[in-house]
């Protein structure tokens, strides 16, 4: 009996879902009732609002911060959580509250600067990929594939290794970022590419496509027109996704002693510092360790809250 | 409690991979001789994993020959004599195309070439001495979280919707989400500095194995989960298990014979990415734990520069997923008779 009611729910959500027929308005109400959707999603929006809050700090991390992420205080060494130093100290004496909020800023960073650039070479490849199809696809793809089967992090690992023997900027500050943020970059790419690709495949076949090309319109200006603004819904769930991705791999990165190195602080490079000393000191590695916990669930419940309510296709699939 | 855990790790590992190869092999065998679709499918798909691994060798021994510096640049000048020594015993004074014919002929016999930072010994040695740990790591954490992730999603979805189902869920996003730091501290700090359970650091019997295997197997778990949950629900609504239950099955046959088989196809084709997680996870769950495996001995070799190292780790961890990647595609082309070889 249970199982009837279940399966009819699950038909009235389907038909709620395919039976709304396309209102003539277009594609502004469909955003209009995505956003609807999500804004009943209670989690979505709670981590929505913490990931702003991430940002905030991020951005406003010099004017929040007490003290300054490189700031010691020899006489106050490894201290405990006070009302002088909010998550105590390191064993250099810094605090580790501003730590915190200044490896927000480079985590957040990171994660995002990484995660935009990754979009933009995944989608470029994608698409072409994708419209033009044939011989051209299958090798662009073979190349994918061939980087797919590298480990992740050994071809950060690698990449980095490369950029890092290059010296590009001879500033110390900017160095240490460019090796993360190309390697970061580089990887990034290829899955994006291939959901891009796929997607692109799918809408190169629709009828208002072959319409556009039969009206005689530019390759280039079907894929801008038509083809982008009907994968834009996949392409930005996918960024949201792989936003968090990056900042994990990032600490994981400078955790293993390979990304940013001291005395700047993520929170990747808090864990290592940290975890040194974990049997006498162990808020060294718990407090960034639950910083990037709560920032890559914030950012994995958007990015399910966004998946479901743009792109009802994929609902319930994780 | 810690006794039960324990005897998980009982199972020698290379026993179970020869069943594992053995029932592989059989099964292979059985095939083959029913149609030989599957043998021609194994042995293209063989040469193309051949022709990757000899791209991806090349291309990071091209890369890392171009970089300039090395591990001999050092603060003072060292005379030319012992630099052209040097560079006569690595084999660098030859020509490039030299060079890489001599490292394309020893990779044929299995020869890695010398490590520049430990003097006198050869990288395949190492490899042999790390990939052992590597692998067992790896392949209990699979182990765990397939054990805990299958069982968890079928759970879930067989009760759709109720807190049972909400609690598992809310397991698996945080599990999804959970650090190896975080929970490594927090499992080392209980489990070993409280309780005196089990060892937090190298790899010398199963106590030391528990805690890395749950830290490293805890992000897979969730991820399998809810794959196997969504699946799961997927295929309860199909036709065919409408009419299971229109024939008056019990629900138990149902979930079970029709339901769990056809669900865990997504779960097997996902098993690729995941062994590519696990391998990226151990790297930092060998650090925490001081476990000599190979990510370890990488991310040593990047920071001495010792670039053969670094070279033969890169291509030993790229066979592995290759290898991986191939298993679970024959796997599949097994359990799923609907998709056809190309």
């Amino acid at each position: 009996m249970s199982g009837a009611t279940r399966s009819d729910t699950a038909s009235v959500v389907m038909l709620t879902q395919t039976g709304s027929p396309p209102t003539p308005q277009g594609s502004r109400s469909l955003w209009a009732e995505g956003l609807k959707r999500y804004r009943q999603n209670t989690m979505a929006v709670a981590s929505t609002y913490f990931v702003l809050f991430v940002a905030f700090v991020a951005v406003f991390a010099p004017w929040i911060a007490p003290y300054s992420f490189d700031e010691q205080h020899m006489d106050r060494i490894l201290q405990s959580p006070s009302w002088q130093h909010w998550l105590g100290t390191d064993a250099l004496g810094r605090d580790m509250l501003s730590r915190l909020i200044y490896g927000a800023r480079m985590s957040m960073a990171v994660g995002v600067i990484t995660a935009v650039i990754s979009l933009l070479i995944g989608t470029a490849y994608g698409s072409i990929s994708g419209w033009v199809g044939g011989r051209v696809d299958s090798v662009m793809m073979r190349i994918v594939d061939i980087l797919y089967s590298v480990p992740t992090l050994v071809l950060l690992i690698l990449v980095k290794v490369i950029f890092d023997s290059v010296n590009l900027f001879t500033h110390p500050e900017l160095r240490a970022l460019t090796g993360i943020l190309l390697a970061l970059s580089v990887v990034g790419w290829v899955t994006l590419a291939r959901v891009v690709r796929g997607q692109v495949m799918q809408v190169k076949e629709m009828a208002y496509v072959e319409a556009a090309r039969a009206l005689g319109s530019h390759s280039l200006s079907i894929l801008w027109r038509h083809v982008f603004p009907n994968i834009l819904g996949p392409i930005i769930v996918l960024l949201t996704f792989q936003i968090p991705l990056n900042i994990l791999y990032e600490s994981f990165l400078s955790f293993i002693g390979l990304g940013l190195q001291p005395p700047f602080s993520s929170w990747g490079v808090m864990a290592d510092d940290g975890w040194r000393s974990l049997r006498s000191f162990p808020h060294l590695m718990i407090a960034p360790g639950v910083a990037i916990f709560l920032t890559i669930l914030a950012f994995n419940l958007l990015g399910d809250g966004l998946r479901d309510a743009f792109d009802p296709q994929l609902r319930g699939r994780s | 409690m810690a006794v039960v855990v324990l005897s998980f790790f009982a199972l020698p590992i290379p026993v179970f991979l020869l069943w594992l190869v053995g029932i592989l092999g059989g099964l292979s065998f059985i095939h083959y001789t029913f149609s030989q679709n599957l043998f021609v499918y194994v042995m293209k798909r063989l040469a193309e994993a051949l022709f990757v691994i000899w791209v991806i060798a090349s291309l990071t021994f091209f890369l890392l020959r171009v970089i300039p510096g090395g591990p001999f640049d050092t603060e003072k000048a060292l005379p030319p004599e012992v630099i052209a020594n040097i560079a006569a015993k690595y084999n660098l004074d030859a020509p490039l195309h030299h060079q890489y014919a001599d490292y394309m002929l020893g990779l044929l016999k299995g020869d890695l070439g010398e490590s520049y930072k430990f003097l006198g010994r050869n990288v395949s040695q190492i490899v042999a001495e790390s990939l052992p740990v590597s692998l067992q790591l790896g392949t209990y954490s699979l182990l765990l979280a397939f054990l805990i992730g299958i069982p968890a999603g079928l759970f879930a979805a067989s009760r759709h919707n109720t807190w049972a189902d909400n609690a598992a869920m809310i397991f698996a996003i945080v599990g999804l989400a959970l650090p190896s730091f975080l929970i490594a501290p927090i499992l080392i700090i209980i489990f070993a500095f409280k309780l005196n359970w089990f060892e937090v650091a190298l790899w010398l019997g199963p106590e030391y194995y528990v805690l890395p295997v749950i830290v490293l197997g805890t992000g897979p778990a969730a991820i399998i989960a809810r794959l196997t949950r969504s699946s799961v629900l997927e295929v309860i609504r199909s036709d065919y298990i409408r009419t299971a239950k229109a024939k008056g099955l019990s629900h138990q046959v149902i979930l079970y014979k029709h339901v769990l088989k056809n669900s865990l196809i997504p779960v097997l084709t996902f098993s690729g990415p995941l062994v590519a997680g696990v391998l990226s996870g151990a790297f930092v769950v060998e650090q925490i734990f001081a476990i000599p495996g190979m990510g370890r001995h990488m991310v040593q070799s990047v920071t001495n520069r010792d670039y053969p190292l670094i070279l033969g780790t890169t291509l030993v961890f790229s066979i592995m997923l290759v290898l991986a990647n191939l298993l679970v595609d024959i796997l599949y082309a097994y359990f799923d008779p609907r998709i056809k070889l190309s």
